[in-house]
């Protein structure tokens, strides 16, 4: 019964004004859409993040027995755990020296570990070994141990047994152990101890064979378990605590009898910090999008508001009371948010099959905040109004609720100077925030859990509203300056009348100004940040990859630098360069060392000036250039050495015909912190010239490919290498499974930018159509009076067109600055998402030039079309004067 | 004498509505007719219909007047109900908005607006906005727009309906004075019958349809 009325009204009011309820149900259906496909997209996300960290890790525990440990009581612990996919029992000793004779003599390495593996274990956990050369089963060397010894498969080497005595061994097959790191860790050590560096040397042997070969050495005993990650929650953060939980209850149940080294759970927190960059990084971009939808659809319902007022105070006037109104104007909100909720999730299931990768859909979550987005922007923007006008106003006459009254004085924020308080805060807090290094997440030391650092977001969160006020500060301070006395005085024009009438007006355009400078800055910066993050993930993949393409020769192979001839001879190519990779202790420390030609390396090679602090590029390769003994070093090898440019450096090297580690003398040049196939932490860049003739080989181990084409690129040469056994990779099929620094992987990324930038694109158009739109209605009484003073359309248009311009003028100016500051603070404050960090940002071009474009013909359109159209005198607007 | 305007079986609907009806209308030079009638009886219509700005069926002609679209708006005034001013212009550019859009330059157009001004008893609030102004100013200022284009026919619709009696009378005074002093014609909308009553003829509207009062063939 009590929803009777206010149906009757919603329903005639749909009857009456059609396109009116479209148009807002249209404008909260853009907010609906954003949020659901938005939140469908972090929830998707998320879930991919919980896949990929945990197929990143190929053996889950290594349950290690302590010394009272009973084997099979673990064991069958282990095996009583839910989602055990696989177990195998590892064991492994360290022996004194592995030793080889060859023409060159006899080589004896260091300490070496010998592993004992169950036969099928390399099945059960693909990515602990990858063989490169010979079987995949028997006596295995690790590749770097191969290397010491100088055997290869079918040779023999000693083992020496701790009490003295040797055992020969022919080696079946040289292999990589790509996680030694996580396979050799010390199981228990106390937090803090910090990670051990993998052994050297290590044997890989069938498990009958490892007590002849270790003899008296302390055995270290392992159970390997695998789960099955398809069970693990969708959270990175809920599969991390229940994984945690569940070696805590192994760990009691076993009552001290194993220790867990859980490397899923270690690399599940991991992905628990990248979920919070991801989100970070939805958010950021995200949240300013859903304010704009919600201005939007506040545009729309402005574009009825003189005529809601005036229907209100009728209403009033003929003794409705408040609650009376109120209950209709829900009833229009509940048409709007049911229709706009309805389209508004039709569109989110569009945008999120054109936007994003192929598999993400819309989900439940998505469609409840998307449908609780749109009940609250509804209200927010329709019934808030309403009641405020209802409750505060009270019963005004028609023609007062009708007018409207215009006002020149500024609005209280600038008239208490909110807008230099705002961006004062947001300078001081990026400051602060600068000399804290940026972090925005915090993972503290000790603590699982990581947090958001709300303060360093601070920066742009004060920026967004202090640049809107500015622009509307000085928007009004340059219209209150427009008198028109240099504009051309023709003949049917009144300039200075324009001018009047926009000086008078000024607080007005200066509104729509500053809202359609926050849709552009909106849409410009998020295209701004994403071009440069695209731009980075790119040059993050080209660095693990190593160029376009990259070839990689086999481990033994010796292919000299000339034969980048036949390389260059692939369809696409544009350069190749052959880099030398080698292995060079600094101090006790193995290093990956990487010698360049520094004067062509550029020509295949990605290379950033943010590779080397305190230099160019460039600069940096000059140096190097001139120094023939000249290397860069990482900061962490620069400072745990106290290391300084121009210092010596001596390097052990393997040098001479017997392969053995000798030193050589190196000058240090510079700092390195990013080079294409090097590792993240400490490697080192020498001259390729200078390290052939220091070592005796010139072997090249990638070489690195300029392509136009790589995927075609890539394909003719794995057709052309295919016996060789050089690996080829590219960027193009390397971009679909590499993880950027956020977590995002970025092909997810890629989709991310897609639907920001076409959201973006509407919402500007849309505030840029509307802000005009809403100006021409307020001025229809207007216009439709000069015309019954006899203006032409012609004059009408150039009226109403000084104030289009104005507002056009101001906002596309105020969006261009705004794009700058929010883009630098962007980029700033989300630093740590970077890696490499950019050296400046990247200028989306095309994007600008569409969106810059999209508005000025929008804007036209909206002038033209429906300021000739609202300037026609009908019946009823003559009426009205 | 040639008419300044003619109308002969003049129509208009509104959706389903017919709002005029085979009106047959003539105004010579001096004429000044009240046109009399309820609300919704088609007076305000039938005054945009002369003034030009409704389309309507019939034949409807100006011979008195410029046969040029600018030249005849120029030498038709018309004055609203409700005084319609720019809101964001002061009542001497209010005043000259009109002269300036038909091409008079900035300082003549602004003396004519101070001269109308004046005549209408308005010197001391040339610079006010019309927010400024109380209602019987700003008609006022309407009037003095009208009458600074030197219109040959002048339409008053309501021009009192906002204003006091002692309001309302001063400005159709003035409207009859620039009629007897520069020539044309006025025709006033009204259901006024004391405001009807200052005029010499009447007429009165129905239903779309005109039925002669007083002083008129």
């Amino acid at each position: 019964m009590i929803f009777r009325r206010p149906a009757r009204w919603a329903f005639g009011l749909v009857r009456r004004s059609p396109v009116t309820v479209l148009g807002a149900a249209l404008a909260l259906a853009v907010a609906v859409a954003f949020v659901a496909s938005l939140s469908s997209f972090v929830v998707a996300s998320r879930a991919d993040l919980t896949t990929r960290a945990a197929a990143q890790v190929p053996v889950d525990w290594q349950v290690q027995l302590t010394a009272q440990g009973d084997p099979v009581s673990v064991t069958n612990a282990v095996t009583a755990l839910p989602d055990v996919r696989a177990q195998a029992e590892v064991l492994r000793a360290a022996v004194p020296a592995l030793v080889s004779s060859g023409k060159a003599g006899t080589r004896t390495t260091g300490q070496a570990q010998v592993v004992a593996l169950p036969p099928g274990y390399a099945e059960s956990f693909p990515g602990e070994i990858r063989p490169l050369v010979g079987a995949k089963t028997g006596v295995l060397l690790a590749q770097q141990t191969a290397a010491n010894l100088s055997v290869v498969p079918g040779g023999t080497f000693s083992v020496q047994r701790p009490d003295g005595t040797t055992v020969d061994l022919t080696v079946a097959g040289v292999v990589e152990l790509p996680a030694a790191d996580s396979f050799f860790q010390v199981v228990g050590a106390p937090a803090g101890a910090g990670a051990t560096a993998p052994p050297d040397n290590i044997v890989l042997v069938p498990p009958d064979q490892f007590a002849g070969l270790v003899g008296t050495a302390p055995v270290v005993r392992q159970l390997h378990v695998g789960f099955d990650h398809a069970a693990l929650p969708s959270s990175p953060d809920a599969a991390a605590t229940l994984i945690d939980q569940r070696a805590n209850n192994l760990q009691v149940s076993v009552a001290g009898g194993a220790l867990v080294g859980d490397n899923l759970g270690a690399t599940l927190a991991g992905a628990r910090q990248d979920a919070i960059y991801s989100l970070l990084l939805v958010l950021l971009l995200g949240v300013p999008g859903v304010a704009l939808a919600a201005v939007v659809a506040a545009l729309v319902v402005a574009l009825r508001g003189q005529r809601r007022r005036r229907e209100v105070a009728l209403l009033q006037m003929r003794g409705a009371t408040p609650g009376a109104v109120l209950s209709l104007v829900a009833g229009e909100v509940a048409v709007t948010v049911v229709l706009g909720s309805a389209l508004g999730l039709l569109g989110a299931a569009l945008a999120i099959r054109l936007a994003l990768p192929t598999g993400a859909s819309l989900g439940l979550t998505g469609a409840l905040l998307g449908l609780a987005t749109g009940v609250l922007v509804a209200l927010a923007t329709q019934l808030a109004p309403a009641a405020y006008g209802v409750l505060r106003r009270g019963a005004a006459s028609v023609r007062d609720a009708a007018a409207g009254p215009a006002t020149t004085r500024n609005p209280w924020p600038l008239r208490i100077g909110l807008d230099a308080v705002l961006l004062a805060g947001a300078a001081l807090t990026l400051y602060l925030t600068s000399r804290g290094g940026y972090r925005v997440v915090l993972a503290p030391e000790g603590v699982a859990q990581t947090s958001v650092n709300y303060a360093a977001l601070l920066a742009p969160a004060l920026a967004w509203p202090g640049l809107a006020l500015l622009v509307w500060r000085i928007s009004t301070a340059v219209l209150a300056r427009r008198t028109g006395r240099f504009a051309r005085d023709e003949p049917g024009r009144a300039p200075e009348l324009e001018a009047a009438s926009l000086r008078r007006r000024r607080q007005v355009i200066a509104r729509g100004a500053a809202g359609l400078a926050v849709a552009i800055g909106l849409s410009a910066s998020t295209a701004v940040f994403t071009a440069t993050y695209d731009q980075q993930a790119s040059l993050d993949v080209a660095l693990t990859v190593g160029a376009d393409v990259a070839v990689t020769e086999p481990p033994g192979s010796a292919v000299p630098p000339s034969a980048a001839g036949e390389l260059a001879t692939a369809p696409g190519v544009r350069a190749v360069e052959p880099l030398q990779h080698r292995f060079a202790y600094v101090g006790p420390d193995l290093q990956d060392l990487y010698g360049i030609d520094p004067a062509t390396i550029g020509r295949a090679a990605p290379l950033q000036d943010s590779f080397t602090p305190g230099s160019t590029i460039a600069q940096a390769l000059t140096d190097l250039g001139k120094t023939p003994d000249g290397v860069l070093l990482s900061a962490e090898t620069l400072a745990d050495y106290q290391l300084h440019t121009g210092d010596l450096v001596r390097l052990r090297l393997q040098t001479g015909t017997d392969r053995a580690y000798r030193p050589v003398d190196f000058h240090v040049i510079g700092q390195i912190t990013e080079f294409p196939t090097a590792p993240k932490d400490s490697f080192v860049v020498a001259n390729a010239s200078y390290l052939a003739q220091q070592t005796g080989s010139d072997a090249v181990g990638t070489f690195l490919i300029s392509s136009s084409d790589p995927s075609g690129t890539a394909r003719a040469l794995q057709g052309s290498l295919a016996t060789t056994g050089a690996q080829v990779s590219d960027v193009v099929s390397a971009r679909e499974t590499v993880t950027t620094a956020s977590g995002l992987a970025a092909a997810d990324l890629s989709g991310l930018s897609r639907l920001e930038l076409g959201f973006g694109i509407v919402l500007a158009l849309a505030c840029s159509g509307l802000a005009l739109l809403l100006g021409i209605r307020q001025r229809r009484r207007a216009l439709v009076l000069l015309a019954s003073l006899g203006a032409t359309a012609k004059q009408r248009g150039r009226f109403f067109g000084s104030e289009a311009r104005a507002l056009l003028v101001g906002g596309i100016v105020g969006g261009a600055a705004i794009t700058a500051v929010i883009s630098y603070q962007l980029v700033k404050v989300l630093t740590g998402i970077f890696d490499p960090p950019p050296s400046s940002v990247a200028i989306p071009a095309a994007y600008l030039v569409v969106l810059a474009t999209s508005v000025l013909a929008v804007s036209a359109l909206v002038v033209v079309a429906v300021g000739r159209l609202a300037g026609r005198a009908g019946p009823a607007e003559l009426r009205e004067l | 004498m040639t008419p300044l305007v003619r109308c002969v079986e003049l129509s208009l609907r509104y959706g389903r509505t017919r709002v005029l009806q085979g009106v047959d209308l003539e105004l010579q030079d001096g004429d000044e007719l009240a046109l009399v009638g309820r609300s919704g009886s088609g007076k305000s219509t039938l005054l945009l219909a002369l003034a030009g700005l409704l389309p309507v069926s019939g034949s409807l002609a100006w011979p008195g007047l410029p046969q040029d679209e600018p030249g005849r708006r120029a030498a038709i005034g018309m004055v609203f109900q409700a005084p319609s001013l720019v809101a964001e212009l002061t009542a001497v550019e209010n005043v000259a908005l009109p002269l300036r859009l038909r091409g008079q330059d900035r300082e003549a157009s602004a003396a004519a607006a101070v001269a109308a001004l004046t005549d209408v008893q308005l010197a001391d609030a040339l610079d006010a906005l019309p927010a400024e102004l109380s209602g019987g100013q700003q008609q006022r200022v309407a009037v003095a727009r009208v009458l600074s284009g030197q219109p040959r026919l002048l339409l008053a619709d309501e021009p009192t309906g906002a204003l006091d009696s002692t309001t309302g009378a001063l400005v159709v005074q003035l409207l009859r004075d620039r009629v007897r002093s520069v020539g044309g014609a006025l025709v006033v909308a009204t259901h006024d019958d004391d405001l009807a009553a200052m005029l010499p003829q009447q007429l009165q509207m129905r239903d779309g349809s005109v039925l002669p009062l007083a002083g008129v063939s």
